[in-house]
């Protein structure tokens, strides 16, 4: 269980999130969606403990606060927005660097590559790859830092930034896949989405964000509303369903060919 | 080599067999070049006569004794140590910064060092706490941490480094420690003044077993500790954010490296003057050969530092013997193209 309470996050003296409660379950997949700028990565930060913050976190059970680097990087890893890289490193070599070295086994780095659609790419330099072959480099490197979803007892979680932001549809639905996989086999996963259509089909809860503030926090289908999604992205949204009760959005183009 | 292409075959895209194997050629290399350094030299003493004379047993000259004994190891070792020291400081640095243009010379560190070596020659006399040979070498490792300390407050914003503020606070580092320097001269009695030339004159011919004996410390133990950093920095190349979730006390990991660049560049400046370049060209070929993991690449950059300069150090008392050029003339030769090929292959990349 992650829970965030009463978090107030300041920059300078702008006030970014205004006390808000999140809560993520193990074995789901959690998404936190918003228009730009409402404060997603500012919260997927603070859970990972990257900013200073009023409030409460908890992983686990444990306070955030002041626990060790290394601690943290135990149970979970992190996938931030914007990924800068230094120095030529090969594509097996940035996915070694979230291991230690007794972890450090051929086989999780060539098994994580696989998973993402990158097998057989580990000699190559990383920088020489395209932004979603980068994107999905980093998404491996994260697998293998918490590669057993469960240890001790204990579930690990994924804390991803828009991990499909650069990928086409069939890498958005393998790294889908590989997201309710690691949830299935009980570990947490906490994504920021900006694709509702693709957030609908994979997540098992949603937290709605705007302006600093959680608006919504529920299942799919109670917050892909016309009311909820069409107040937080200020426009039009028409929020449809499938038979099988999932919800989908067809974004409405003033004056496009579909009139 | 039957376990190495195994190991390879196992793992594609690790570089760290090939990044030992040249650790072994550099090792090699170093041996060679020491023994070069050795054998070569103004003077006529011949290294292998030397030899000779003791294989069957018979006493060696007094002469053969000081030239190799007192004047050609001390100053083969201390040219390791300084070697070492700046290659060292220079993938530390280049790591710390995540960029490969970083040099200690370049970016107003050595400048800070010679600043306090200053101010230690000159002021120096009021100030008995410390013993006399020290006292140069910790002014200057104390300049060395004050400017890189100032250099990363500057360059460094929320994590991110900007090189062009990096390289600017740099000249501007630079000049500010040069003209203190020169006010310190300006202020100075013959005799310090005296001192102050030799010193700066930037060689390593002032070496002897005394300067070794406060040098070796000095350089020794930053450059035992570096390896420790290896695994943080690696991790920084994606970031101080990221360095931190894959579990590296990035504060701690930045506080020991400005301490570790600052005692090795401050000793090597102490002893040796400013020598540039080192620290750039070395970890730059390195990288090139066997990758940046910095578990290989520390240990490597100290190996190839020392042969080199050791190397250096002998051209520059061959060349135009029985007279000496100022080693930092040859690495500045050597190193001054180096620089301007690495930014020009780097344009595209930094964004100056
Ligand atoms: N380091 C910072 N200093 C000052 N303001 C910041 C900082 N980081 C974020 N902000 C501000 O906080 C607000 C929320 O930013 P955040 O990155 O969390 O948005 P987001 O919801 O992730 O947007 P996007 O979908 O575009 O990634 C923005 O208005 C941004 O300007
Ligand atoms: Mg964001």
């Amino acid at each position: 269980m992650l829970i965030a309470r009463d978090i107030v996050v300041k920059h300078r003296r702008r006030t970014i999130l205004h006390g808000l409660l999140f809560r993520a379950e193990a074995g789901q997949v959690t998404a936190i969606i918003g228009p730009s700028g409402a404060g997603k990565s500012t919260l997927l930060g603070t859970l990972s403990g990257d900013q200073p913050f009023e409030g409460r976190i908890t992983l686990n059970g444990r306070d955030i606060r002041g626990a060790r680097p290394a601690e943290m990087a135990r149970q979970r890893a992190v996938l931030p927005q914007a990924m800068p890289m230094a120095f030529p490193f090969t594509v097996a070599e940035v996915v070694r660097l979230g291991l230690h070295e007794a972890m450090a086994l051929p086989h999780v780095v060539a098994q994580a590559l696989g998973r993402v659609g990158l097998a057989g790419r580990e000699a190559a330099l990383f920088q020489e790859l395209s932004g979603g072959e980068q994107q999905r480099v980093h998404l491996a490197r994260v697998l293998a830092q918490v590669w057993a979803p469960v240890t001790g007892g204990a579930p690990r979680w994924l804390l991803l930034d828009e991990p499909v932001s650069s990928l086409d549809i069939g890498h958005q639905l393998q790294v889908m896949a590989i997201v309710r996989a690691f949830a299935g086999q009980g570990g947490g996963v906490v994504m920021v989405m900006h694709d509702l259509n693709l957030t609908a089909m994979s997540a098992d809860s949603v937290a709605l964000m705007q302006a600093g503030r959680i608006v919504a926090q529920d299942r799919p289908g109670a917050v892909f509303t016309d009311a909820l999604l069409g107040a937080a992205y200020g426009c039009a949204v028409a929020v449809n369903r499938t038979p099988r009760d999932c919800a989908y959005v067809l974004p409405q183009v003033a004056g496009g060919p579909g009139g | 080599m039957v376990a190495v292409s195994q190991t390879w075959a196992r793992a594609p895209g690790d570089r760290s067999a090939a990044a030992r194997r040249l650790t072994a050629v550099l090792a090699l290399m170093l041996a060679l070049a020491a023994l070069a350094g050795l054998a070569a030299g103004a003077s006529g003493t011949s290294l292998w006569s030397a030899l000779a004379d003791l294989a069957a047993g018979r006493e060696l000259s007094l002469r053969d004794r000081v030239v190799l004994w007192d004047i050609r190891l001390p100053r083969v070792m201390m040219g390791c140590l300084v070697g070492a020291a700046l290659a060292v400081s220079g993938a530390v640095l280049q790591g710390l910064f995540r960029n490969p243009l970083v040099d200690p010379g370049i970016v107003g560190v050595s400048a800070g060092a010679s600043l306090g070596a200053v101010v230690a020659i000159v002021l120096g006399g009021s100030v008995a706490v410390i013993p006399a040979q020290w006292l140069v070498p910790v002014a200057a490792f104390a300049g060395a941490w004050a400017a890189t300390l100032t250099l990363y407050r500057i360059a460094t914003r929320a994590g991110r480094t900007s090189v062009a503020t990096m390289l600017l606070a740099g000249i501007a580092l630079t000049a500010l420690a040069m003209a203190l320097t020169g006010l310190l001269v300006y202020m100075a009695d013959d005799a310090q003044l005296r001192d102050f030339t030799f010193w700066n004159m930037g060689s390593l011919s002032g070496a002897s077993w005394s300067k070794l004996a406060v040098a070796a410390p000095l350089i020794g133990l930053p450059l035992l500790a570096a390896p420790a950093l290896a695994r943080g920095l690696n991790g920084l190349a994606l970031g101080e954010a990221a360095a931190g979730h894959i579990g590296i006390e990035v504060q701690r990991l930045k506080a020991a490296a400005v301490l570790i660049v600052a005692a090795a560049t401050g000793a090597a400046v102490a002893v040796s003057g400013g020598i540039g370049f080192v620290g750039i060209v070395v970890p730059h070929l390195l990288r090139l050969v066997s990758g940046p993991d910095h578990r290989y690449l520390l240990p490597n950059a100290a190996l190839l530092g020392a042969a080199l300069l050791v190397l250096a150090d002998l051209a520059s008392r061959t060349v135009i013997a029985p007279a000496e050029l100022p080693i930092g003339i040859i690495t500045a030769v050597i190193g001054g193209p180096f620089f301007l090929y690495v930014l020009l292959r780097q344009r595209g990349l930094v964004d100056l």
